[in-house]
């Protein structure tokens, strides 16, 4: 009797060793190094590049005479190209975003195709006393930094007649843009250290919830608004065309430059590089799949995922490559092409949610079931 | 034949056995059933989703919204019946009945766990673990001492069925040639104190693979005999307590470990009854008779509904013979058979619904209508993705859309190979329908996976 009463003590505290429900995925690597290099070197400096872009947008419209000149133009211009190859970085995570908001940052700052004719609307009905609605979820259409393309980039601003309008306008969606920008910021900066110490693996660590709005960017972004909607695979597979959908379609000369820059983006966190690229510390994906040993078997053959990650990445390249800088012309003249971009970033996606979801073994979950 | 005979009327073991299951039994699952509302997963998995995924042929079973905290409430009541003793059939059943209506009413949340309390309380039905320390028999003043053989024996054999079956579904090359999808389930978990570094090494993933194996087809026998039984069951509780360490697996450790102790000597069995009674301290009225031997009223009927049972237990789990294809990829027969722990499998799928006439597609947005568990199950397994395609096709309907069809674009990633398309793309799925026949619109493995 005694012996079996001495199990039973030996199993109860054996189990009771075993804390309920603490998912215990966790693994050693160094998550909070990761999400500080993450957050230090790529976040944040990302947002103050873009702030600092946005402020000298301000500054230049505050300093528009009667009427602003071509040369406030072109600088607006400058600064505006500028701000979006920074946007690409920015717009990557929803953290402490309240998920009851009509749009989340992406949409509010950097949502396309802009619509012309709302935009037009509203400078018709603006006035100096009621302020432009910014925050229905309609307004995603009129504002951000697509509109300004729209703005500064289109012959409106030429060709309009009411130039005050037109002018008070164009100021009110960089002052509303700068808001929201300076928010997201002083966000990352206030809650840096929480965020970065939030290292469990549960899908409310900070690495989870980053990870899951990594694949999200790569998936919404990169590939179905950059090239799915333009090439007309989204959101209908009959592949009507929709130059008019490529991201900054007023100057859709850099439209390829801003993809290139988003792709960096990703990589830049995979890599666990910086966000100017000039320090690379490693803490990212690539060395945590390292860490984890992770391989994926391919035919007969097992390689690293890592690996396999970036021959993709490399694949992206390539596809890249040979498209026009434009892709509304590239949409226009060899819409294969772009499809074929577009198969590529269809075999990258779905490695991501699968492959690299299951080995780094995160819940996507909110709700945690037992499993079998 | 005559063997048989002799063995069913006249083979007797003592009636403690029966009691102390029963009592271990009713207090785990009450533990199992408070744990599962406390965890907020009544509201979570059966009152907060929209729309439910449902067994086929048991599409009747729903949600009772709200009230299915009703339904646990049952169940707890009929687990303290059982605990007791009291109206133990009727108990027992109700438990078997609720437990099972719960289970039926999504298939999102399928455990083999559950289907095993599910099985083994249909069992349990037909036994009468309450021919001793129970309210019924104090109330009706009749004790056994003894009661058949062939009532221990049948769930002793449903246990070593699940393990030896269990073992059986390890044979398999992913799971002992490629160490798959333990490598990849230990690889996270370096954390761990003592065991930790070597979670990530490759001996590490095979010794568990194999010894895994091992341990389910031969734990049964190593049970039954008597002179491995102890170390059999030392074996039983490292194993279930490592599960319980590594995996995520709620009670199931717990409920194995307690219900393998039926294969131990009744004297173990009456200690326990008898400390229980010395805890309670209440004597037994005078009035209560002790008799020696509980005969089964209808025996006849309830051995042919047992042996029914166990019939079906036996080939059931072979369904998947019936059908062409990887079971592992195209899960035609996996659930319902002992299958456990073998795929680490995660989808990506999503839905374009189409007017076949105008051509006018767009592409659904899964977390309108699933919740994020739904999505991440309905991802990978067939016959969640046809019947979701069907729910996104009616509803579409309703809403006056016409000529629907409901297209699927799905990658899988099965035990660490590169993910590959899943589902025929070109298939309209709302055209199909759900069956026993093959599916033939789920796309090839590509490769092989030998063995059970």
């Amino acid at each position: 009797m005694k012996k079996w009463i001495a199990l039973v003590v030996i199993v109860s505290t054996l189990f009771s060793c075993v804390k309920e429900n603490t998912n215990g995925n966790i693994d050693n690597y160094n998550r909070q190094k990761l999400l500080s290099n993450w957050v230090e070197h790529s976040i944040i400096p990302s947002f103050i590049a873009l702030e600092t872009e946005v402020q000298a947008m301000q500054t230049i419209k505050n300093s528009f005479a009667n009427s602003a000149t071509q040369d406030d133009l072109n600088k607006l211009k400058n600064n505006l190209f500028e701000a979006q190859k920074a946007w690409q970085y920015t717009a990557m995570f929803d953290l402490g975003q309240n998920f009851e908001d009509l749009a989340s940052f992406r949409l509010f700052t950097g949502n396309y195709p802009v619509d012309p004719v709302l935009i037009k609307e509203q400078i018709s009905n603006i006035n100096t006393t009621v302020d432009v609605n910014f925050n229905s979820s309609a307004s995603i259409h009129y504002q951000g930094l697509n509109a300004i393309d729209y703005l500064v980039n289109s012959d409106t601003f030429t060709s309009f007649e009411n130039k005050e309008n037109y002018q008070l306008f164009l100021s009110k969606v960089i002052d509303a843009l700068l808001t929201r920008i300076s928010q997201r910021k002083t966000y990352w900066e206030t809650n840096k250290e929480t965020i970065i110490n939030n290292t469990n693996k549960t899908a409310t660590g900070s690495f989870s919830v980053m990870i899951n709005d990594y694949i999200s960017y790569a998936e919404q972004e990169l590939r179905t608004a950059k090239i799915g909607n333009p090439s007309g695979i989204f959101p209908t597979f009959t592949t009507s065309k929709n130059p008019q959908n490529v991201e900054s379609y007023y100057s859709s000369e850099n439209s390829k430059a801003l993809f290139i820059e988003n792709l960096k983006a990703l990589k830049n966190l995979f890599y666990g590089a910086s966000y100017d690229g000039s320090i690379v510390s490693g803490s990212g994906i690539q060395e945590y799949l390292i860490f984890l040993n992770s391989d994926i078997t391919i035919g007969n053959q097992t390689v690293l995922l890592s690996k396999y990650i970036e021959k993709n990445f490399d694949d992206i390249d390539v596809a890249v490559t040979i498209l026009d800088d434009d892709f509304a012309k590239q949409v226009e003249t060899d819409n294969a092409k772009m499809i074929a971009l577009y198969n590529v970033l269809q075999d990258f996606i779905p490695l991501l949610k699968t492959n690299m979801m299951q080995v780094l073994n995160i819940n996507i979950d909110y709700v945690d079931s037992d499993g079998d | 034949m005559k063997l048989l005979q002799t063995y069913i009327s006249t083979h007797k073991t003592k009636a403690a056995t029966l009691a102390a299951f029963r009592v271990l039994f009713g207090v785990l699952m009450l533990v199992s059933l408070l744990r599962f509302i406390s965890m907020d997963w009544v509201e979570q998995f059966y009152i907060a989703p929209q729309w439910h995924f449902t067994y086929y042929g048991f599409e009747w079973v729903q949600t009772l919204g709200v009230y299915t905290y009703g339904l646990f409430a049952l169940a707890l009541f009929s687990c303290v019946g059982i605990i007791l003793g009291y109206q133990y059939r009727i108990s027992m059943l109700l438990f078997f009945l609720s437990f099972t209506y719960i289970e039926l009413i999504d298939k999102t949340t399928y455990l083999n766990h559950y289907y095993f309390v599910s099985c083994l309380s249909f069992l349990l039905c037909f036994l009468p673990l309450h021919a001793t320390f129970s309210l019924d028999a104090r109330k009706k003043g009749v004790q056994y001492t003894f009661v058949p053989s062939w009532t221990v024996d049948s769930i002793k054999l449903l246990l070593a069925m699940v393990y030896f079956y269990a073992g059986l579904a390890k044979l398999n090359s992913d799971w002992l040639f490629r160490a798959q999808p333990l490598k990849i389930w230990l690889s996270t978990k370096t954390d761990l104190p003592l065991v930790g570094s070597f979670m990530n090494q490759s001996w590490f993933h095979y010794t568990m693979s194999w010894s895994g194996a091992l341990y389910d087809l031969t734990i049964p026998f190593l049970l039954l005999m008597r002179k491995t039984r102890p170390y059999a069951f030392v074996l039983v509780v490292v194993f279930h307590v490592f599960t319980r360490i590594l995996f995520n697996i709620g009670m199931f450790p717990y409920i194995m470990i307690c219900a393998t102790l039926i294969f131990f000597d009744s004297s173990l069995h009456e200690r326990f009854i008898y400390m229980l009674k010395k805890i309670i301290n209440k004597p037994l009225k005078a009035t209560v008779l002790t008799r020696e031997f509980y005969t089964v009223k209808s025996a006849k009927n309830i051995l042919f509904i047992i042996s029914l049972f166990f019939v079906f237990q036996l080939f059931l789990p072979f369904r998947n013979l019936c059908y062409p294809g990887e079971l592992l990829w195209t899960e035609q027969g996996f659930r319902f058979s002992w299958r456990v722990m073998l795929m680490e499998k995660v989808g990506y799928t999503t839905f374009t619904v189409r007017d076949s006439v105008s051509g006018k597609q767009f592409h659904v947005k899964n977390s309108d209508f699933l919740t994020s568990f739904q999505i991440k199950q309905m991802s990978f397994q067939p016959d969640f993705i046809l019947e979701y395609a069907h729910l996104l096709g009616d509803h579409f309907k309703s809403q006056g859309h016409q000529n629907i069809q409901v297209f699927v674009e799905s990658y899988v990633a099965l035990n660490g190979r590169l993910n590959q398309l899943y589902i025929d793309p070109k298939v309209d799925l709302y055209r199909e329908e759900e069956g026993f026949h093959n599916k033939k619109w789920i796309l090839p493995l590509n490769d092989e996976i030998k063995g059970f």
